[in-house]
């Protein structure tokens, strides 16, 4: 980048002052960032317009799709009476249980039997059988195990998210190049340290998509079974409106739901970018 | 003899895991380690499934099944592979709309099927809505990705060839994307199935998904055992289907690798 300011420099044939030349290039480089960033508010604020404006012109059955004002109102009236926090806290606390429980059980197993491959090798058909079959069929199993209670809902999710992260901690185990490891046995490194410095950051990037692949499963899975059987939680919460026809809280609860989604996901993009920095550094030199 | 062996090897191998599952499923209950009425052994289990068989109850629900998900997978890949290629190739297009695209896909698919029910009814309709919307969604952002990231060098050197803007997309962009695009649909075939299963339990009455769910209410426990097994048995059938699928796709790929 430097190289590119001086040879523009030079080819200005020295009538402006490089320090003028990088607050310029710095001024573009703002003025594009906060464009793109505008960019992506408009699309969203466009929806948004849309929705506002099809039900008010009746172009849509205002039943079915109230204004989006309303929707806003609703949702901060169930804001205020507390309604929406104790169903977002009980259904948070659902996913959270079962997905941390599928995790802790998901990668610790997934490096065990990624490194050992006759193991996995006779595991891998049965695996493949639980990772296939629909998660919701056993959700009718689990509710005669244990019951209409909490305890089946965070089972049914630490049956759901475990596989996707099993799988991908097992192939990115697999799959580190066996240079690595050698380079790092002919070092003499202990077997701790060989996991920890060599095997865990080499599997890194694809324990982290199984574990996206995971939260996404789990949110999917805590709404069904909210919606199947139970008497809190957001997923029940916007069945219960829809079957009262109280249609824009039942948006208010979809929203909710939508944020809740991209917060897990942000949070987990941002996961991402922070264990693999070492590997865009190596990378970018 | 010796490729016999390795052979039988192999087979033992893919065999055993789950055949130790079905060992335990058939002694746990006999010898009454756990309730029976919870888990019925694995023979009775069996017994249920050839009686729904042999009374066509079975087909019928698979049938109805079967229908929804096929037509709802099938509309989002006719939907979303032409729309993602669109805007794989347009970049400035996606990233305008990609906001919108990550809200929608980051939304749990089950919280809209409420909405569903209000605009199509309780009828089929809404059922291959709620599909059709779950699926497009991984298929539409892996084919974006996929057509995305080309190789720039590949484009370049097809176009230095003075090859035509449709021969450059059916002979270049298409197969160097069809991978990331099989990826998508794997994970939408996986997502439908949970969808699927998910919108007959909440309002159906005919599904392997209201099988299953009807069964445990009325206590048929082999019944529902049968059902799930009919759906695990159907999820692994797509998802080799798609793998073979994938593999006939690539083998330029992988005889290239070889070469």
């Amino acid at each position: 980048m430097y190289e590119n300011l001086v040879s523009s420099f030079r080819r200005a044939g020295h009538t402006v002052k490089l320090t003028e030349f990088i607050y310029e290039e710095r001024r573009r480089r703002l003025l594009q960032r906060v464009w793109a960033r505008l960019e992506k508010v408009l699309a969203i604020a466009c929806v948004l317009a849309v929705w506002e404006i099809i039900p008010r012109l009746d172009l849509v059955d205002s039943f079915l799709l109230p204004p989006f004002s309303e929707v806003v109102k609703s949702l901060a009236g169930l804001v205020a009476t507390g309604e929406l926090f104790k169903h977002f806290s009980v259904s948070l606390q659902r996913s959270l249980i079962g997905f941390l429980l599928g995790m802790g059980i998901a990668i610790p197993l997934g490096i065990f039997m990624g490194r050992f491959a006759p193991i996995e090798e006779v595991m891998d058909p049965l695996l493949q059988a639980c990772r296939n079959s629909s998660v919701l069929a056993l959700y009718p199993v689990f509710l005669l195990f244990f019951g209409l209670g909490e305890v089946s809902k965070t089972a049914i999710i630490v049956w759901g998210t475990i596989w996707p992260s099993l799988l991908n901690t097992i192939s990115g185990v697999k799959n580190i190049d066996a240079q690595l490891i050698k380079a790092a046995r002919s070092m003499g490194i202990s077997s701790a340290a060989l996991l920890y410095k060599v095997i865990l950051p080499a599997a890194l990037p694809s324990i982290l998509t199984g574990i996206r692949l995971s939260a996404a499963t789990s949110i999917l899975v805590l709404v069904a079974a909210e919606m199947i059987g139970a008497n809190s939680g957001l997923g029940f919460m916007i069945f219960y409106f829809e079957e009262r026809y109280a249609v824009p809280e039942m948006y208010a609860g979809i929203i909710t739901m939508s944020l809740l989604g991209l917060l897990v996901n942000y949070l987990l993009v941002a996961l991402n970018k922070r264990v693999t920095g070492w590997k865009e550094k190596a990378e970018g030199n | 003899m010796n490729s016999l062996l390795a052979v039988t090897r192999q087979s033992f191998k893919s065999v055993a895991a789950i055949g130790t599952v079905l060992v335990l499923w058939q002694l746990l209950p006999v010898a009454g380690f756990i309730d029976a009425r919870s888990l019925p052994p694995f023979s009775d289990v069996v017994k249920g499934l050839v009686k729904i068989i042999v009374s066509g109850e079975l087909l019928g629900h698979f049938a109805a099944s079967f229908h929804r998900s096929l037509l709802g997978f099938v509309l989002a890949v006719g939907f979303a592979i032409p729309l993602g290629i669109f805007m794989g190739w347009f970049k400035r297009f996606e990233s305008i709309v990609d906001p919108l695209i990550q809200l929608c896909r980051n939304t749990a698919t089950l919280a809209l099927y409420p909405v569903f029910i209000l605009i199509f009814g309780l009828g089929e309709l809404s059922k291959i809505g709620i599909i059709f919307w779950g699926s497009v969604w991984p298929i539409l952002i892996n084919t974006i990705d996929g057509v995305k990231t080309v190789d720039p060098l590949l484009i370049k050197s097809a176009r230095s060839m003075a090859v035509s803007r449709l021969a450059l997309f059916r002979k270049v962009i298409l197969p160097a994307a069809v991978p990331a695009i099989i990826t998508g649909l794997r994970i939408s075939a996986t997502r439908s199935i949970i969808i699927l299963v998910a919108a007959e339990m909440l309002g159906a009455s005919a599904g392997l998904g209201f099988l299953i769910f009807d069964a445990r209410h009325k206590y048929q426990v082999e019944k529902m055992y049968a059902g799930i097994i009919v759906l695990v048995i159907l999820g692994m059938t797509i998802n080799y289907l798609i793998v073979k699928m994938e593999n006939h796709l690539t083998r330029w790929k992988a005889k290239g690798d070889e070469a």
